[in-house]
């Protein structure tokens, strides 16, 4: 059975750092170089995943400024806000993981890694704190969701469209919630990393793998970065 | 026309027997099938799950056809059974059957052979892109076990998210897998072009079935995420009954029509690109000369690519989208045929003036060109946005993607597993049974769907199980047409299998082509060739010379 | 895979300048400018994220194809937008319920 990125036999993990080479490659720069290459075609692939969401959720806004202007303000701001300064902290801890890795500094690369998982894990714990509020507040599409009492004045007063306000939280938890996935992902996939550095399994030290993970992780992070301000910052100004 | 090709076979056997040679296709457990990395027994893996797809689309459009035989709807018991058998029809061939089939089958067997590597950049991604393949498959036979889906292969909203009675939710995650199963073909190609060509082989000497394959690979990852998500909004629309594209919740139905054509039409593409790939191997082979305009053939597989990403609106020109987005697409979709006829003016001219070989790849691929030509031009006529309104969900479209679609893919691909036969399997197929079934199916194909384009014309529309009886007489010529293209179909099933009821003894080059993938035996050794091969020429170096020695066929060519 | 490993200094500084949009795409989000408020908070965003690919994902260090490869996913992305908001943006010129 071959192993199209990571190879492990007792011996080439004594002798350090030359990672082993499958079969179908002819040397370990060919090797190294299709792994980064594949995982950046994958995120293009990624990238038109979230970008039908967000075409769809740019065109309904669009279409209903208001509405969703209205319905965003139930968000709270400071939440999301918290949650980028943590996701943003995670891809810097993630670069220096790379960089030990790099080094081969086996444990700080652990210790990175694992801080990266924690940021992550807090990431997921402040969104559950959102969904919760929310589901309080009656906000849940197709569960709990009606227009917020303090809103209903403003919506009847302006002739705004109630259906359209539970389309931004369609959108919204259909988004959050798609990438919370990829964040459960990377956060698993990490730990196997971390676990796979620490017993020293990685034949040629990890960096590549560990470099492949990393554009995953700062993927995820980038899809955030623009779900922020688009989720949280509508402003009606 | 003689049976040389069965006599040599024979002949074969009485010589004494070769020390055994290690193939790829030693290992016959069931293990060693499951569990392979080898992209040739993947390919094999997928050659056999796309004929099931295949044969379960044909019944149904069998089905389809005899239904129709009569103005009256007589066959199935109601108009929803019609509409379970045309969707049924169209899912199995389109996401199951076409898309996967050449570039999963030939493309996974050859692209590494064509380019001189051991096997693709990423073995366990190629296999679990089976899986995914299969995981789809089997949720969408359990679909047809469980009473079907009724909304067209094309799941237009809101008939599909509020009215339809039907297993929308798991047909939206059969999609979704199979979408995946071919964004990991795609991104495997592409990264295995890119990184893993053998020492020589240049951009510029890659075989045009590479590039052609490079193309397709490209729609497949850009394109396939955006129909997986528009499927997810579908399901998620109906299990929480929450409007994303229902009008009656504030959505709008075209947003989905949107999404949706964004991967469907470059589809168009992924199913017949790989197909020019195969015809640009098979036509200079036959005609024993270097390929006309190497580069613009090249070229203009990217070009459909991009192009093919930015005309999707003409499927909207009466769906309610905006007038001036109409003329925007109309008129894109006018510059497709710019690539398309740049391909088929370069194998005509790479034709002319050639030693022309009239075997079984050939015919096949003389039929795609022709057929392609009216498939092609049809498709100019439905996007003339005044001809289009009178069309529109006529006979006309069905005419018109039946010709690429069949004519050309379809074509392409027993063309294809004609000429790689022999390198798959080591195995001859009868070649006087060959060319009665390519016969079969031009002449069978052409009954079928010429009629449609008058019917369409006339303004019959499609998907409708009863129809004005004026219309009977054209009807019943394309059911008669339908059986004579069963019968082309039916035979390479029955004569390739028979083929392999004896060992392989074909030649590693039976018909003296230039391409890498010739040079190793046939069938290959596992890890495709002894020494890594050096690459010295351009791609085609054919000259007309070199048909006295075609290997296997005595001295009858025809030139 | 060789490429020059980065400096910490050079991690910080990027992260600092990435909280620094942070704050500023909510401060813009304050200020009333109106129509001019969703381009210049996806101006911000896309600053941010450039900033994430070349330093924290090491762009700088690699090759002309993968830089092809993510300027073609970002255009594709720009693409599918633009030529679906075409549809949207037109629909009520003609003045023409559908068309």
């Amino acid at each position: 059975m071959d192993t199209a990125t990571m190879g492990h036999t007792d011996a080439a993990a004594g002798s350090a750092l030359i990672p082993l080479l499958s079969h179908q490659f002819d040397d370990v720069e060919q090797q190294s170089y299709s792994s980064i290459l594949g995982m950046w075609i994958f995120l293009a692939t990624e990238v038109m995943f979230f970008g039908g969401l967000l075409t769809s959720f740019g065109i309904y806004r669009y279409l209903h400024p208001h509405e969703f202007a209205l319905a965003s303000h139930n968000l709270y701001m400071w939440w999301g806000f918290v949650n980028t300064i943590v996701l943003l902290t995670s891809s810097l801890t993630m670069a220096l993981a790379v960089r030990a890795s790099q080094l081969g500094r086996r444990t700080e690369l652990v210790r990175l890694l694992l801080a990266t998982m924690v940021l992550g894990t807090c990431f997921l714990g402040v969104k559950a704190i959102e969904y919760t509020t929310d589901y309080h507040e009656h906000l849940i599409p197709g569960l709990n969701f009606e227009v917020p009492e303090h809103q209903l004045g403003e919506v009847v007063e302006r002739g705004l469209d109630p259906r359209m306000m539970q389309m931004f939280f369609v959108l919204y938890f259909f988004m959050t919630m798609l990438h919370a996935i990829h964040l459960i992902i990377g956060i698993g996939m990490l730990g196997v990393m971390a676990y796979l550095a620490h017993i020293n399994w990685f034949s040629g030290g990890g960096a590549v793998q560990i470099e492949v993970g990393g554009l995953y992780w700062h993927f995820i992070d980038i899809v955030w970065v623009f779900l922020f301000p688009l989720l949280y910052l509508i402003s009606g100004k | 026309m003689s049976t040389t090709v069965l006599d040599q076979t024979a002949a074969a056997g009485h010589k004494p027997p070769k020390p055994h040679r290690e193939t790829y296709l030693d290992a016959w457990t069931v293990k060693s099938w499951l569990l392979t990395t080898d992209h040739k027994r993947i390919g094999i893996l997928y050659l056999i799950s796309i004929t099931v797809f295949f044969l379960i689309g044909g019944v149904a459009a069998t089905t389809m056809r005899l239904e129709l035989m009569t103005p009256k709807g007589d066959l199935l018991s109601s108009p929803d059974a019609y509409n379970r058998m045309f969707t049924l029809h169209g899912v199995a061939m389109i996401f199951f059957f076409l898309v996967p089939s050449i570039p999963a089958t030939l493309g996974n067997f050859l692209l590494p052979l064509m380019i001189g590597a051991r096997d693709l950049a990423f073995p366990i991604i190629n296999l679990m892109s089976w899986y995914m393949y299969m995981i789809g498959g089997s949720i969408a036979i359990a679909i047809i076990l469980f009473g079907g889906i009724d909304t067209g292969w094309t799941f237009y909203t809101p008939f599909s998210t509020m009215f339809s009675n039907t297993l929308v939710v798991p047909a939206a995650f059969a999609v979704f897998f199979a979408g995946f199963s071919s964004i990991f073909t795609g991104f495997n190609f592409i990264v295995t072009v890119h990184t893993m060509r053998a020492p020589g082989m240049t951009w510029f000497r890659l075989p045009l079935f590479i590039w052609a394959h490079y193309a397709t690979s490209l729609i497949m990852i850009l394109g396939t995420p955006v129909l997986a998500i528009a499927v997810m909004l579908i399901a998620v629309e109906r299990l929480l009954r929450v409007g994303i594209f229902d009008p009656a919740l504030g959505g709008d139905p075209i947003l989905f029509q949107h999404l949706f054509w964004f991967y469907s039409h470059p589809a168009v593409y992924i199913m017949v690109l790989p197909g020019m790939g195969v015809i640009s191997e098979i036509v200079p082979c036959f005609s024993r000369r270097p390929i006309f305009g190497y580069r613009f053939i090249a070229y203009s597989s990217i070009a459909l690519a991009i192009l093919g990403f930015i005309v999707w609106g003409h499927h909207l020109f009466v769906s309610g989208q905006s007038m001036y987005a109409g003329l925007v697409f109309s008129f894109l979709s006018f510059l497709v045929a710019v690539p398309s006829a740049i391909k088929v003016f370069n194998w005509t001219a790479t034709m002319h003036k050639g030693a022309i070989r009239f075997d079984t790849p050939m015919l096949y691929a003389i039929g795609f060109i022709g057929l392609f030509t009216v498939g092609g031009l049809t498709g100019i006529m439905l996007s003339t946005l005044a001809v289009d309104v009178h069309l529109h969900d006529t006979y006309f479209v069905v005419a018109h993607f039946h010709y690429v679609m069949v004519g050309g893919a379809v074509l392409a691909y027993l063309g294809g597993l004609h000429f790689w036969w022999p390198k798959i399997t080591g195995r001859m197929y009868p070649e006087m049974f060959g060319k009665l079934s390519a016969l079969a199916v031009f002449i069978g194909f052409n009954f079928t769907f010429f009629p449609q384009f008058i019917l369409g014309y006339l303004g019959m529309p499609r998907r409708y199980f009863e129809y004005a009886p004026e219309f009977q007489v054209l009807n019943v010529m394309s059911t008669a047409g339908a059986s004579v293209l069963a019968f082309g179909y039916g035979l390479p099933l029955i004569y390739f299998l028979w083929s392999l009821r004896k060992p392989p003894s074909a030649p590693a080059n039976p018909w003296q082509a230039t391409g890498l993938e010739w040079q190793t035996e046939s069938p290959p050794p596992t890890h495709n060739f002894e020494f890594t091969p050096k690459v010295e020429k351009a791609p085609y170096s054919y000259s007309p010379v070199a048909v006295e020695g075609f290997d296997g066929y005595g001295d009858h060519g025809s030139h | 895979m060789h490429h020059h490993v980065a400096t910490i200094k050079t991690n910080l500084i990027i992260f600092g300048l990435l909280m620094l949009l942070l704050v500023a795409t909510v401060g813009a989000a304050e200020l009333p400018l109106g129509p001019l408020n969703f381009p210049v908070a996806m101006l911000i965003a896309a600053t941010k994220t450039v900033l994430i690919i070349f330093y924290f994902m090491h762009l700088t260090g690699t090759d002309k194809l993968t830089k092809t490869i993510v300027g073609t996913m970002f255009l594709w992305l720009v693409l599918m937008i633009l030529m679906i908001m075409m549809d949207y943006l037109s629909r009520d010129w003609l003045q023409i319920l559908g068309k």
